[in-house]
């Protein structure tokens, strides 16, 4: 997943977190923008995720606790969230609609924010990539949103492969993949399309979280039955301490409020992978590290 | 390490009080001193006016004063505070709270007194071990000076919770995984600090012994976080580099052989692109051999990763002339003993990443030409074809059939491939020579096509062999006809 934001940036994108919930019907991916908007100017996001997925913004019902929201996934994934950051940056969900992280207060995105499919969302179709428009941002100060993308079963099997591995690409290496090989792979009638919007992303300015977390979560079963490995160094894994969230979540964080993405480490950040596998390949990985 | 605690803390005690009997002695002899004022006239002063700048002294010096007495309350109070801390001692529920919060109000009395505080926090649960390691790994970043002996200290700290003597003393919550992240995370930072030859050739052992490990999370997470940590900073040692290459076959010697070592390799490939601009040119041109080689058994996603890797080296400006040249040959190699099956459908993005490779060192040689087009075109079913050798005892001529062939002139040079029907054909892989291709589906669609140029070449399991042909120029009427021949064995991939 990449943001961009197309006009001259008066926009700061605080905190992203990606939870990544893979299952048996396809892939759901929620993203969480925590943003500062230092001016009244409207402005408007760019988001972008490689494949055929679906958006929604789904932030009413992940931020705000109604009698509607409280059964929903979407809140069921706030509260883990809540539960995850009590021993990091505590993350407080107020019924004002204001979402409070560490000291800093975030308020709950209207619900008239446009999210807007510039090309994609063609399901089950096999497609570079999928662009959408999130705004406009209207009003200055902090606020969250939160977008839905769901996947496909058959976009998702595809995207497995017969080695029942998944990556996740972000930043420059996410525009690499695409650009060096889901292009290049594309058949479809409308490759200029795609070439065009992609182009448009590039030439937009992109935003760089402050912190980002990623999570995979499996919010149906008790257990995950996937498991997640970081080839990036600066995602670094945070031990899950909710004893009821030990199997069914992985957490990883890039930088913190006060080290923002390890740049001291290593200042050339430009993209993550992360490989996510089927703990069936596992189970056999270390049945067959037994066996030998 | 307990036993320096005492000490040390007496030692910062004596040296803020000797700083006060210091400012205090200085201050009072100022004040006192009729020197001070002994340059500035009557005349010039105006003969009272040695009293605001006495009253600005005496401001300043209580003001310094203030300060120091200020933190002799706050020494005092952390000194009372570890002491609870130290009676506290024992696994206990509040244990990691308080030293947590004791960390905390530490951190700003300097990186001294900070690290008694860690050396007093417990670890009887791999989840205080871990927060034990994280407090450790932001001291170190705090420092603005470490000691050699810090330096020391942090590495055996690092390395026993990797190699995990105490580990059946720990409980959960946590888990031994992440003891051994926390570690490898803060020894990575410390890498930049090791100085000291020793030490440099401690960190690669520890490198190698932890990527021989059976313990496959300590061998991910030496590839991840420590080993390129230390190639970024010591590019020159060839132990270090003769390892990085063995991560990137897998922690092997030859190929991955299971799916952890395809991690590991992936692992290494993608951190490769992080360094680069670090390494020297024949350092970095070693690397990117040994990832060509895992890259050529499995493209998706070792090959995207290598190709990412030398993208970043070309931009860069990385690579010297010489070792891009012996790139280029060898990426060129590879591509050319990969034909046919390179240019198979499902192998395009390799195909294509290979050969812009090729054209953008071709670049960096001053030598523009257009990037090779897509894949042929893969006739389905039998096209016959002959391809005539010109010879002084008379035509040699070698039957086969048409696999795949080109038909326009942009970009590359247009060409095909023919597949001999007798495999112990005569297979000349050295010297491209002209010849004549006769491609002859049915009687009504002959293409002859003069002065083509062949080179046999042998694919890579060492009994297949094909010829590859470059057309040179095509005529329209040839062109016409190849057209023809495409719509009648339509390309079915």
């Amino acid at each position: 997943m990449n943001l961009a934001s197309i006009n001259q940036s008066d926009i700061a994108i605080e905190r992203v977190i990606e939870s990544v919930e893979p299952g048996k019907n396809g892939c759901r991916i929620w993203i969480d923008m925590f943003l500062n908007k230092t001016s009244c100017e409207p402005q408007n996001l760019l988001l972008l995720h490689r494949g055929s997925l679906r958006a929604a913004n789904v932030t009413s019902e992940s931020w705000l606790h109604t009698d509607d929201s409280s059964n929903g996934k979407a809140f069921s994934l706030t509260k883990r969230i809540t539960q995850l950051h009590q021993k990091l940056e505590p993350l407080c969900v107020f019924p004002s609609a204001c979402v409070m992280v560490g000291d800093r207060g975030y308020r709950v995105s209207n619900a008239s924010l446009r999210l807007q499919t510039i090309v994609g969302e063609e399901h089950g179709q096999d497609i570079p990539f999928s662009l959408w428009e999130i705004g406009e941002f209207t009003s200055s100060g902090r606020q969250v949103v939160r977008v839905c993308l769901s996947m496909s079963r058959e976009a998702f099997e595809k995207e497995l492969g017969t080695d029942q591995t998944f990556y996740t690409y972000g930043g420059g290496m996410l525009l690499d993949k695409i650009e060096h090989e889901d292009f290049i792979s594309y058949r479809g009638a409308n490759a200029e399309v795609f070439r065009r919007a992609f182009l448009i992303f590039k030439s937009a300015l992109n935003v760089i979280p402050d912190v980002f977390e990623y999570l995979l979560v499996s919010l149906e079963s008790a257990e995950l039955q996937w498991e997640a490995l970081p080839l990036s160094h600066f995602l670094s894994p945070q031990i899950v301490f909710p004893e009821e969230l030990q199997s069914n979540t992985q957490w990883f964080v890039a930088g913190t409020a006060e080290r923002p993405r390890d740049s001291e480490l290593d200042p050339r950040y430009d993209g993550f992978v992360v490989k996510l596998k089927h703990s069936e390949v596992w189970n056999k990985q270390w049945a067959h590290a037994a066996t030998a | 390490m307990e036993q320096a605690v005492g000490p040390r803390c007496h030692s910062l005690a004596r040296q803020l009080t000797t700083g006060l009997f210091a400012w205090s002695m200085l201050s009072t002899s100022l004040l006192a001193s009729p020197q001070l004022y002994a340059n500035v006239s009557p005349q010039q002063s105006g003969g009272e006016s040695s009293s605001p700048a006495r009253t600005a002294l005496i401001v300043t010096v209580i003001i310094l004063l203030t300060a120091l007495i200020g933190l002799i309350v706050r020494f005092m109070e952390l000194r009372r505070a570890k002491i609870e801390l130290e009676k506290l001692k024992g696994p206990s529920a509040d244990w990691i709270e308080t030293a947590e919060k004791m960390f905390q109000r530490s951190r700003c009395a300097g990186s001294a007194f900070c690290k008694e505080v860690v050396c007093l926090s417990l670890s009887d649960t791999f989840e205080s071990a871990a927060r034990r390691l994280t407090n450790i790994g932001i001291l170190l970043k705090q420092g603005q000076a470490l000691s050699a002996s810090d330096i020391g200290w942090a590495r055996d700290e690092f390395v026993s919770s990797c190699d995990g003597p105490k580990w059946s003393s720990l409980n959960s919550p946590g888990n031994k995984e992440s003891v051994e992240t926390k570690a490898l995370e803060c020894y990575a930072f410390i890498a930049s600090k090791l100085t000291d030859a020793t030490r440099v050739h401690q960190a690669i052992e520890d490198c190698r012994r932890w990527l021989r490990s059976q313990r496959q999370h300590l061998r991910k997470e030496t590839v991840r976080l420590l080993l390129p940590a230390l190639l970024r900073i010591k590019p020159q040692e060839i132990d270090l580099v003769n390892l990085y290459a063995e991560a990137i076959r897998g922690g092997r010697q030859a190929q991955p052989q299971s799916r952890d070592d395809e991690d590991i390799s992936e692992l290494a490939l993608s951190r490769l692109r992080n360094v680069v601009s670090d390494l020297t040119s024949p350092t970095l041109l070693m690397l990117l051999q040994a990832g060509l080689s895992v890259a050529a058994e499995r493209w998706d996603p070792q090959g995207f990763m290598w190709a990412e890797t030398v993208r970043a080296s070309l931009r860069g400006k990385c690579l010297a002339q010489t070792e891009l040249a012996t790139l280029a040959k060898q990426v060129s190699a590879h591509e050319r003993f990969q034909e046919p099956a390179i240019l198979e459908d499902g192998r395009r993005p390799e195909y294509e990443a290979l050969i812009s490779i090729l054209a953008d060192v071709r670049k960096e040689f001053g030598i523009l030409c257009g990037v090779r087009p897509k894949n042929r075109h893969i006739a389905t079913g039998q096209v016959p074809a002959w391809i005539d050798f010109p010879s002084t005892r008379g035509q040699t001529r070698i039957e086969g059939n048409l696999g795949n062939f080109s038909f326009t002139n942009s970009g590359w040079q247009p060409g095909a491939w023919v597949t001999p029907n007798n495999s112990e054909s005569r297979v000349n892989n050295t010297d491209w020579q002209l010849a004549t291709l006769t491609i002859d589906p049915n009687s009504d669609l002959r293409i002859v096509l003069e002065c083509v140029q062949v080179l046999g070449t042998r694919l890579q399991d060492g009994h297949t062999c094909g010829f590859r042909i470059k057309f040179g120029g095509l005529t329209s009427e040839n062109r016409s006809k190849l057209q023809d021949l495409a719509c009648r064995f339509p390309d079915t991939r």
